[in-house]
């Protein structure tokens, strides 16, 4: 347990102190600028449509990593490895559903010839 | 945006009208009396004791969470008597209507249901018993016994705490006003699509199972957040994550998956209303909807929601089997392990509740893998369980009796689930009555540990304990009704009878229908011997009084407190040493449970927020249900605004002076040496 | 924390008791309750996510996504979205010098730029409404309105959470509630950021594709 208590000013609390306007001002420029870039690829189709997708989901899920690091400040440190130890766990989670999910229907639309149709 | 309605509809009355009331049915006119006839003489009753004070100070407004769970678990009960007459009456229904020339009464061709009716009551028997009965019952316990068991001195958020009740509470109270006033949905309680689509379903029973699932499930989602962060943030000096007691460990399996999962069900009925009540195209069979996409959502959810009950369930049994042999659990570290398994396997099992959906074999071949796999955790509890029995002093006492009649049932319906497991088995016997008798089979196991769990924490927290010559018939009519209403429907399902039959076709099944009949009677019984037992114990209770350690060869934290529990649990926080802290206390004569001084204890100041947050959203749903717009909208608005002043409320804890403390402690001191065993619990046997 | 001579020892020196036990750290017990509730709302994002994968395909006859996204009109909804986080960040640290007027200057600033996020996305689909392209058109034109408007939704909600705590720092100052309900909103308002992210991507661009 973390060693701040009621009677302590809130405001020196470890969760507090833990903003950084540097974090926060390379946070807004490095997603921005990925953002930009993913932008850039696909409205000037620089690649195949396939190519295209990966590249650009690759640069969100390394933006959403930056900023689970420099703004949430996600780390193993005391006072944040709860919160980053309950996000590792739903990750999986959320990577299941929706991939489940997708290879499911995929199967079923084979199979079943309405993919695409909109029935 | 809104849909075009069939029928009548008015600004301020929404759908309502007189003729939504079926006076016209004397079944329902018989329940409405009967509600009628019970609530006055409560209100009497209470009124007539002048007790309405007390009430509302005392219960409505607590913020105390031994007191929530006591209301949850009663919530939970009530709900469960109603799940139970509908079962009676589904029974009743198909041996009256079975072969073509039985008889019809009160307006049914066959039997005394009309289908309309009869597919209510299936579709009510399913969405009370999993959401507002087990559900309720088992939160309820964790509500109780978790924080105590960490040694808090109570949850984490306990004004949150109360929401989740009184948010449970009104989902209840919305499944019971349908039986008054519209109809239920008739659409099962997994809302079959496109059956439950607006214009296969114009009626507002869909709607009333929507919004009463979806107002519950934000409280279960609440309860589940503040279990969690109870356990994680509020555990007592020295109560490591190697000493934690296996039913918190469940607990915060079990809620993990709640946090989870619950919300893939919010999205579900969510985007089913939106198909509702705004005309999108989700699950509809035009315009691009995809009606396997709302089944693929709902058993996201629904099979996640299986091991959350059945998780808690297995913590109640790895509590009062070590209890009761005498004996440290077997296997902890195991334990914890298959408890955490269990979850994460959960999340890859879903698709085996409509393996006949056309998916391909790939797809089949994990999800049956999957499936097959939760085997293995569920299999080292049973061993574990085995092994703490194996050569133990065993007392039989009824919350035991409980947790092994638990264990015969996850052997019959664990190993039914293995057979369903296998896709070529699933296909065959897809939609019969062998899924039903699985799938209650599951329940009963998790009904039986309930039943367990109430008995064993109790006297924890009334004092006294229930009585036992009547516990234990209570146990053996169960056990009775049990084997001869499941044991029929395991063999119907084989000969080929499906589910949700208002009608049977087959004259020659109509013997084992009538056997399931008796079988209900046995569960009769045994209701009526549980209300007995209720009525005799708080008549005896002076007679069955208990110190703080209930059962004399407890292990665990809570059995560290008084009996019943102060409202602040413990007067000092606990220092904890071993895995099973009071064992350990005992084995080394540290029973006296008074500490050297008293110190100012912080108390949640109670509140009636809670409550009125719950009103509102049973205004909130019925406005939906009804299509009322005024409303909606008033109780939407009413919510924030409840939140944003509860919000500005800074007076919202008080202080226990360490004198007022220690006063009290010193009273129940008084109290306790009349009662055999007293202050440090009842003497303790020699371990063998 | 407590130390050994606070706690009731037995005989042999073993603490029993611990009366020197303050409790817990209330403001990061309501922070983590807080985190995993925006757990669960991921959720939600999640299953909105997978309905999408599910329909984006099922146009049934009317507009795809490629005829209805903007990508660089959605990319200004990003630049707003970014730049109000980043004023809430300023607000945050300002919290950390406990200066009451740039926690509420900065949170005035993040609203303004949340506001005119909102205004964009009403625009956007005021417009898709006056072209009939509606919702009750397609599954995929259902999905894409509930997806991108949930996101909306949690922008307006956060909004109104604004004002209250420029209200209540301005009332109250920096008690532990106060705090430990900013920090909270600053979970609450980043996670909007990382879903836009996921929103800008699957919607916009892969639409675009």
């Amino acid at each position: 347990m973390s060693d701040s208590h009621d009677h302590e000013n809130p405001v020196q609390h470890p969760e507090v102190q833990l903003a950084s306007r540097a974090g926060y001002v390379a946070g807004f420029i490095l997603t921005l600028g990925l953002m930009f870039t993913s932008l850039e690829l696909v409205t000037h189709h620089v690649w195949a449509p396939f190519k295209l997708m990966v590249a650009t989901s690759a640069a969100a899920l390394v933006a959403v990593i930056l900023q689970s690091y420099l703004l949430f400040r996600l780390d193993l440190s005391k006072a944040q490895r709860w919160n980053t130890f309950a996000l590792i766990i739903m990750i999986p989670l959320f990577v299941l559903i929706i991939a489940l999910t997708w290879w499911m229907f995929q199967s079923l639309g084979a199979r079943t010839m309405i993919h695409g149709m909109g029935m | 945006m809104l849909v075009h309605l069939q029928g009548p509809w008015s600004p301020l009355w929404g759908r309502l009208s007189l003729s939504e009331v079926p006076y016209h049915n004397m079944i329902v006119v018989g329940a409405f009396a009967f509600a009628i006839v019970l609530g006055a003489a409560i209100v009497g009753a209470v009124t007539y004791a002048g007790k309405w004070g007390y009430l509302w100070r005392e219960w409505l407004t607590t913020v105390d969470h031994k007191k929530i769970g006591v209301m949850y678990i009663l919530l939970g009960l009530v709900m469960l008597f109603r799940g139970f007459v509908d079962a009676l009456m589904m029974r009743t229904q198909q041996m009256m209507a079975a072969g073509p020339h039985a008889a019809g009464f009160l307006g049914a061709l066959h039997g005394y249901l009309p289908p309309s009716h009869f597919d209510q009551i299936y579709s009510a028997h399913g969405t009370i018993m999993i959401i507002l009965a087990v559900t309720p019952i088992l939160v309820g316990l964790m509500n109780i016994v978790v924080p105590l068991q960490v040694g808090a001195r109570d949850m984490a958020y306990p004004y949150l705490n109360a929401v989740g009740l009184w948010l449970t509470a009104m989902a209840a109270a919305l499944v019971m006003l349908s039986l008054f006033l519209g109809d239920f949905s008739h659409a099962g309680w997994v809302g079959l699509a496109p059956l439950t689509e607006l214009p296969y379903s114009p009626n507002v029973g869909v709607d009333y199972w929507m919004w009463a699932i979806q107002i519950s499930s934000v409280g279960t989602t609440l309860g589940s957040i503040n279990l969690i962060a109870t356990i994680v943030k509020m555990r007592a000096p020295g109560m490591t994550w190697g000493r934690l007691p296996i039913f918190t460990w469940t607990s915060l399996s079990t809620n993990i998956i709640a946090l989870s999962s619950f919300p893939v069900l919010a999205v579900a009925l969510f985007l089913l209303s939106f198909d509702r009540y705004l005309g999108t195209h989700f699950f509809t069979p035009g315009l691009g909807g995809d009606l396997m996409l709302y089944t693929n959502l709902f058993w996201i959810w629904g099979h996640p929601e299986v091991y959350f009950v059945v998780l808690p369930a297995f913590g109640i049994i790895s509590e009062i089997v070590p209890t009761f042999s005498e004996k440290p659990l077997f296997g902890y570290i195991t334990m914890v392990i298959a408890s955490m398994a269990i979850a994460g396997v959960s999340w890859s099992v879903w698709l085996h509740h409509f393996f006949t959906m056309g998916e391909g074999p790939a797809v089949s071949l994990y999800f049956s893998v999957a499936t097959m796999l939760v085997g293995i955790p569920t299999g080292v509890k049973v061993f574990n369980w085995a092994f703490t029995m194996y050569r133990a002093r065993i007392r039989y006492d009824v919350p035991m009796l409980w947790a092994i009649g638990a264990l015969a049932l996850l052997l019959t319906g664990g190993l039914t689930g293995m057979m369903l497991a296998i896709p070529a088995i699933n296909y065959t016997v897809h939609n019969s009555v062998f899924v039903v008798a699985h799938f209650h089979n599951m329940f009963l196991l998790i009904a039986f540990a309930a039943m367990g769990g109430i008995n064993y924490w109790w006297p924890k927290v009334f004092g006294y304990k229930l009585d036992e010559k009547t516990g234990r018939l209570v146990f053996w009519y169960w056990v009775a009704g049990t084997i001869v209403v499941f044991v029929p429907m395991y063999t119907l399902g084989f000969m080929g009878m499906t589910r949700r039959l208002d009608y049977v076709a087959h004259p020659s099944w109509l013997p084992l229908l009538q056997l399931e009949e008796a079988g209900i009677a046995l569960y009769c019984l045994a209701l009526y011997y549980q209300l007995k037992q209720i009525y005799v114990s708080i008549r005896d209770r002076a007679a069955n009084r208990v110190g703080a350690d209930a059962w004399g060869t407890s292990r665990s934290l809570e059995w560290m407190t008084l009996s019943p529990v102060p409202f602040y649990n413990f007067a000092v926080t606990p220092v904890v040493h071993a895995r099973d802290e009071w064992a350990w206390r005992r084995e080394h004569g540290y029973t006296n449970l008074r500490p050297s001084r008293y110190v100012d204890i912080h108390m949640p100041r109670n509140t009636a927020v809670p409550l009125v947050i719950g009103a509102l959203s049973f205004a909130l749903g019925f406005g939906l249900i009804w299509r009322i717009w005024w409303l909606t909208a008033l109780s939407l608005v009413g919510i924030v605004v409840a939140m944003i002043i509860r919000a500005g409320d800074t007076d919202t804890g008080y202080v226990i002076a360490a004198a007022d403390v220690e006063r009290m402690e010193k009273q129940a001191d008084l109290r306790a040496q009349t009662v055999p065993g007293g202050r440090t619990g009842q003497p303790i046997r020699a371990v063998p | 924390m407590s130390t050994q001579n606070t706690r009731t020892q037995s005989s042999a020196g073993v603490a029993l008791w611990d009366e020197g036990h303050h409790g817990h750290d209330v403001i990061s017990t309501r922070t983590f309750g807080f985190w995993l509730y925006m757990l669960s709302d991921a959720m939600i994002f999640a299953t909105l996510f997978a309905a999408y994968a599910v329909l984006a395909s099922h146009t049934a006859g009317g507009p795809a996504a490629q005829d209805i996204v903007h990508p660089w009109y959605a990319f200004g909804e990003t630049v707003l979205v970014f730049s109000s986080v980043l004023a809430f960040g300023f607000s945050v640290t300002a919290l950390k010098a406990a200066s009451r007027g740039g926690v509420i200057g900065w949170m005035a600033v993040a609203l303004l730029l949340g506001a005119g996020f909102l205004g964009m996305e009403i625009h956007e689909f005021a417009g898709l409404a006056m072209q009939g392209i509606v919702p009750a058109r397609s599954a995929f034109l259902s999905s894409y309105w509930v997806l991108v408007l949930t996101h909306g939704l949690h922008m307006a909600f956060g909004l109104i959470w604004m004002l209250v705590m420029m209200y209540q720092v301005a009332r109250y100052g920096f008690s532990t509630d106060v705090v430990a309900r900013l920090l909270s909103l600053k979970y609450f308002w980043f996670f909007q950021a990382v879903m836009w992210v996921c929103v800008f991507t699957v919607i916009y661009l892969h639409g675009a594709i």
